[in-house]
């Protein structure tokens, strides 16, 4: 398979028309969290009360989740460098281990969205001194509790998009159809990949740290 | 393309080591504005540090950066819109 169409050099230098359309998509998704996270802080400036950092969400459980993406960005960077120079069996890896980094990344979003719906008299105690009544952290937790969800289920269904797409990619690079002068499709796997943890870095400040 | 393990590893570490600045920073006392001022701050880094060398955004042409860049401002006006609307709302 060649490698395929380069745009015009003197714009866009050897990035490839897939890898335009990726930015491209990118920079949408971009903004359509822009507009979650903007929305929220809007929502946030009209409350009358908002939960300090740290009293409901567990900050380093998700400061464990970043680390995890970015140990996976590490490994993803690592498979496109591995295929650069004909590594077969480096790319298989680090696409291994990036795979395992999202998913257990969302495994821990599973835990927590868990210990939020179950309830607890623990939590029941940490919400009532965060202004909230009942046992459970829900999406009906008032504004606080919607804008949380919203957006970490949003951030959520791209790592699992990203998983499946990189998984397809994995499933590829075991038949050996990558090389030095055909990865491409890796890199762009990769650009969406880098942007799942772009937007994690984002988010985390946003909705757990301020 | 050439080899960049070690630039890519040590992108991976002042990552690591900028998130566990977060996540004290928080805890440290610090003014209500200074904090959000630091966070913003190490957060834009993080993302420059991602765009740059993860992304290698660094080693494509200015017209790319520019397409991507540019949506940022806009972005940045809609949040002032946004803000003017909700503090309307709530001290009518």
């Amino acid at each position: 398979m060649d490698q395929a169409i380069t745009m015009n050099k003197t714009s866009f230098g050897t990035a490839t028309t897939g890898k335009l359309g990726m930015w491209l998509f990118i920079v949408m998704d971009g903004l359509t969290f822009g507009a979650i996270l903007i929305g929220g802080l809007g929502l946030r400036i009209g409350a009358e009360s908002w939960p300090a950092a740290g009293s409901v969400l567990n900050v380093p459980l998700t400061a464990f989740n970043t680390f995890l993406l970015i140990c996976s960005s590490f490994t993803m960077v690592m498979a496109l460098n591995s295929i650069l120079r004909g590594d077969q069996k480096g790319l298989v890896k680090y696409l291994i281990l990036t795979i395992a980094g999202g998913v257990l990344f969302l495994c821990v979003q599973v835990w927590e969205y868990s210990h939020f719906i179950i309830g607890s008299e623990h939590l029941e105690s940490i919400l009532k001194g965060a202004g909230f009544t009942g046992s459970q952290f829900l999406p009906t937790t008032g504004i606080y509790g919607s804008t949380f969800y919203a957006t970490t289920m949003f951030h959520g269904l791209h790592v699992l998009s990203g998983v499946i797409y990189l998984s397809i990619i994995l499933s590829m690079a075991f038949k050996e159809k990558f090389g030095p002068d055909n990865y491409d499709r890796v890199e762009i796997a990769g650009l969406f990949w880098h942007f799942i943890d772009l937007v994690w870095i984002l988010v985390f400040t946003v909705i757990y740290l301020i | 393309m050439e080899d960049h393990k070690k630039t890519y590893f040590w992108n991976a570490v002042w990552l690591a080591i900028l998130t566990v600045i977060e996540v004290f920073a928080i805890d440290m006392g610090l003014p209500r504005t200074g904090l959000i001022v630091l966070l913003l701050s190490i957060t834009v880094t993080k993302i420059l540090l991602v765009a740059m060398v993860y992304m290698h955004l660094r080693y494509e042409t200015k017209t790319l950066r520019r397409l991507i860049f540019l949506p940022i401002p806009l972005a940045l006006y809609f949040l002032w819109g946004v803000m003017y609307d909700s503090a309307f709302d709530w001290t009518l």
